[in-house]
């Protein structure tokens, strides 16, 4: 490596300049003849500026120092020259390059890439999913307006503080005064919605119809997409109740989808009548597309609740569900301080009310619960762990693949590719691995959302709201990039550190491996290895605890029940007796079908929640006497036939 | 009087980039003009000129060509960048900063008349 022109100088200074150029070990790309010439041309003007050759030799300095020094500095000269500018500042051409030569590569290695791709979905995937899910459930806020002003109000008791009741009708009549306190407050009817036959249309269809206060869309800061919502009338008109099931006016606001489907988007609907289990209803609003009642379940059909006194309305009957929304600029704290005062007032002036106050809770919470809360963060890390794992095992692949490309590497930088160049190629390699398993990790998030949802639809609070939008997509972009950028650059760095004379001269592929890599690899199983313990562990758990829910006696014995509902429409089945007599014809006929071996009916099926919440007096001291200390709040169904054998229900 | 290592480190890249924005120069001249117009101060063996004037073209402070020196042989000459410029007017603020605040601490006056 003398570089070919012979000099005049001097022998020991031609051994000088070689000890240097070896010891820089570059290569011809670095322009090794340029750095000979140059220090040839250094010593010669010291010569002819008269220096012994000695002296110069000595103020050159450590000749192998010198070429370290140089080793460092030179190629990045060169680099620069070649115009290199930076590790990243390659024009778009070259890039497009890049991304060409690692999809030859990638398209070489097929396995390889796929394996990758499919680790990175699987990754990507999951977290896609219960991203989606935690994004609508519980980080997203409510789909109201303002809905940090929107609270729940439930009914609770000096008594006993912690336990929430349904409220009164007396009793929501009055809190809708505490204007200072409320913006706006509605009720919806709690014990379920009720289906109806429309038998507007080509054909009947059935119909859920939730029945709702006046004030009720209002306070939720809807407005209908047409027509209006209730009046005050429709609920607090005059005169008095008689059955809450029975509306004062029969007017009606609908779905939009049900307006979209059944009525096929027509615009004249709103002032014309439809037939609600053969009652005429006028139709006075379509609701917005948007819109879900917050509890409860999707409404097709709203009905104004009667909210006069009397009736179903009197302070025995906990039936209704409220929403209210707080005053602008009011604390939660401050307004359960005031309307906990405002109730001490109304105590005082009505015996039924004693005692008894509303408890506020920010309607985000009351829907999401807390218990589910948990569980979907204990969800989510366990999500993240998945991903962990599988990016672990990508960054463990592409290390191994690495290894392999080790002379690849070294010929490609021996062959003049700066050090940028080729963490860029490794990494845009990388990149696209990332791309096919982010893409394919979405799609399989997409499909794991879909298919959760069809097999519990009811599992989670506003179902309808989780959807794939920009925030989970960035989010899964942001993963991907992360764990490109996490577990590809480690590999490539490393990779590109590659001693070019080194593993070419050596034959072994692996011999750049360094202690330090063999740690990091070792590390990268060890972390593997605990991260997956951890998910066996809670898998395990988790199915145990399953299992133990399935063994848990349920008091019922469900082996070849089979149940459906019933819903008489009021307008053929007018009263008590006509709906006996349904009942009793459908109870002999099924029994009469082969293989019925008993059949009942009941009011709520059993292990489906609470669902009326009743109670009796027991004070064994003075049977038959009634007061607030005897009375045990209880379930309540009402039963028919054969119902205990029915269910395998033992009687004690 | 020789300046340590670390000094050295510091100043070097300054002095060289001076020297080479006043005109244009081959590794030989650097060399001794360093020497000379420093007296002696910032004299730097060549084991660690040429890789100075490596790093300051990778950093594309200086940028270098080949031509005919007076003597009539060719020479490789560097000459300062925009770049270069830009970065050696930063450093040189900093550097007189550096001397000020030396100076309020009273070292430099020290250094002078001792």
């Amino acid at each position: 490596m003398t570089g070919g022109r012979t000099s005049g100088l001097p022998p020991e200074i031609e051994e000088v300049i070689r000890t240097v150029l070896e010891s820089a070990a570059l290569h011809l790309v670095d322009g090794v003849e340029d750095v000979a010439r140059e220090l040839r041309a250094h010593f010669e003007d010291g010569l002819a500026a008269g220096t012994p050759a000695d002296e110069l030799i000595a103020s050159f300095g450590d000749p192998v120092v010198a070429g370290a020094r140089i080793a460092r500095t030179r190629p990045k000269a060169v680099a620069r020259n070649r115009g290199e500018r930076g590790r990243w500042r390659m024009p778009p051409s070259e890039w497009l390059d890049e991304v060409r030569r690692a999809a030859r590569r990638l398209a070489r290695a097929p396995g390889f890439a796929f394996i990758v791709v499919l680790t990175l979905a699987l990754g990507v995937g999951v977290n896609t999913a219960i991203f989606t899910v935690l994004n609508a459930v519980v980080l997203e806020d409510l789909p109201y307006p303002e809905p940090e002003r929107l609270v729940r109000v439930y009914e609770s008791h000096v008594d006993d503080p912690t336990r929430l009741w349904f409220l009164r009708a007396p009793i929501v009549s009055e809190y809708r005064k505490w204007e200072e306190v409320f913006d706006g407050l509605g009720s919806i009817y709690t014990y379920r919605e009720v289906g109806a036959d429309l038998t507007d249309g080509e054909q009947p269809r059935r119909v859920t119809v939730v029945r709702v206060s006046a004030g009720y869309f209002e306070a939720l800061g809807i407005t209908p997409a047409q027509g209006r919502t209730f009046t005050e009338d429709e609920s607090f008109g005059p005169g008095e109740n008689v059955r809450s099931t029975l509306p004062i006016v029969r007017v009606a606001v609908i779905s939009n989808r049900l307006w979209a489907d059944h009525f096929g988007g027509d615009r004249g609907l709103v002032g014309s009548t439809i037939q609600l289990d053969g009652s005429a209803f006028e139709v006075v609003g379509v609701m917005s597309r948007r819109f879900n009642n917050p509890f409860g379940t999707k409404a097709d059909v709203w009905v104004p609740l009667d909210m006069r006194p009397g009736g179903s309305n009197r302070f025995g009957n906990y039936y209704l569900s409220v929403v209210a929304r707080l005053r602008p600029g009011l604390t939660l704290e401050a307004a359960q301080e005031r309307v906990e005062v405002l109730a001490a007032g109304f105590g005082e002036a009505q015996p039924d009310a004693a005692g008894s106050f509303p408890r506020l809770i920010p309607l985000q919470a009351d829907v999401v619960g807390s218990t589910r809360q948990t569980m979907l963060w204990i969800l989510a890390t366990a999500a993240g762990l998945v991903l962990l794992t599988a990016c672990v095992n990508v960054a463990n692949l592409l290390f191994a693949r690495g290894l392999g490309r080790d002379r690849d590497l070294a010929l490609r930088s021996a062959l003049g590719s700066g050090r940028g160049r080729l963490i860029a190629g490794i990494l845009t390699e990388n990149g696209l691995l990332a791309l096919g398993g982010g893409a394919a990790g979405m799609a399989l998030g997409w499909l794991g959302v879909r298919s959760l949802l069809f097999v519990a639809p009811d599992a989670l609070p506003m179902a309808a709201e989780i959807e794939m939008g920009g925030t989970v997509l960035g989010f899964s972009f942001a993963v991907t990039l992360a764990a490109l950028l996490v577990f590809g650059l480690v590999p490539a760095l490393r990779l590109s550190r590659t001693t070019p004379a080194e593993v070419l001269r050596s034959g072994d592929r692996a011999s750049t491996v360094g202690r330090a890599m063999k740690r990091l690899r070792d590390g990268m199983v060890v972390v593997q290895i605990a991260t997956a313990l951890v998910l066996v562990a809670g898998a395990m758990l988790l199915t145990r605890s399953f299992g133990r829910l399935l063994d848990v006696p349920l008091g019922v014995d469900p082996e070849g029940v089979l149940t459906l509902e019933v819903h008489l429409p009021a307008a053929r089945y007018a009263d008590g007796a006509a709906r006996h007599r349904f009942h009793e014809e459908f109870h002999d006929r099924v029994a009469a079908l082969p293989g019925v071996e008993s059949v009942g009916a009941t009011s709520w099926l059993p292990v489906n929640g609470r669902y009326h919440t009743w109670g009796f007096d027991w004070d064994p001291e003075g049977l038959g006497r009634s007061n607030r200390d005897t009375w045990r709040p209880t379930d309540v169904r009402i039963v028919a036939g054969d119902y205990f054998g029915a269910m395998g229900i033992e009687l004690l | 009087m020789r300046l340590e290592r670390e000094w050295m480190r510091g100043a070097a890249p300054l002095a060289v980039l001076t020297l080479i924005e006043r005109r244009e120069m081959y590794g030989y001249e650097l060399v001794e003009s360093l020497e000379r117009d420093s007296g002696g101060v910032l004299a730097m063996g060549q084991s660690t000129v040429y890789p100075l004037l490596y790093s300051l073209e990778g950093r594309g402070h200086v940028k270098a060509v080949w031509r005919s020196a007076p003597t009539g042989r060719r020479r490789k000459y560097y000459e300062i960048t925009p770049a270069g410029r830009t970065w050696l007017e930063s450093q040189r603020s900093q550097w007189k900063k550096l001397v000020e605040a030396m100076g309020l601490l009273g070292v430099s006056d020290r250094a002078v008349t001792g």
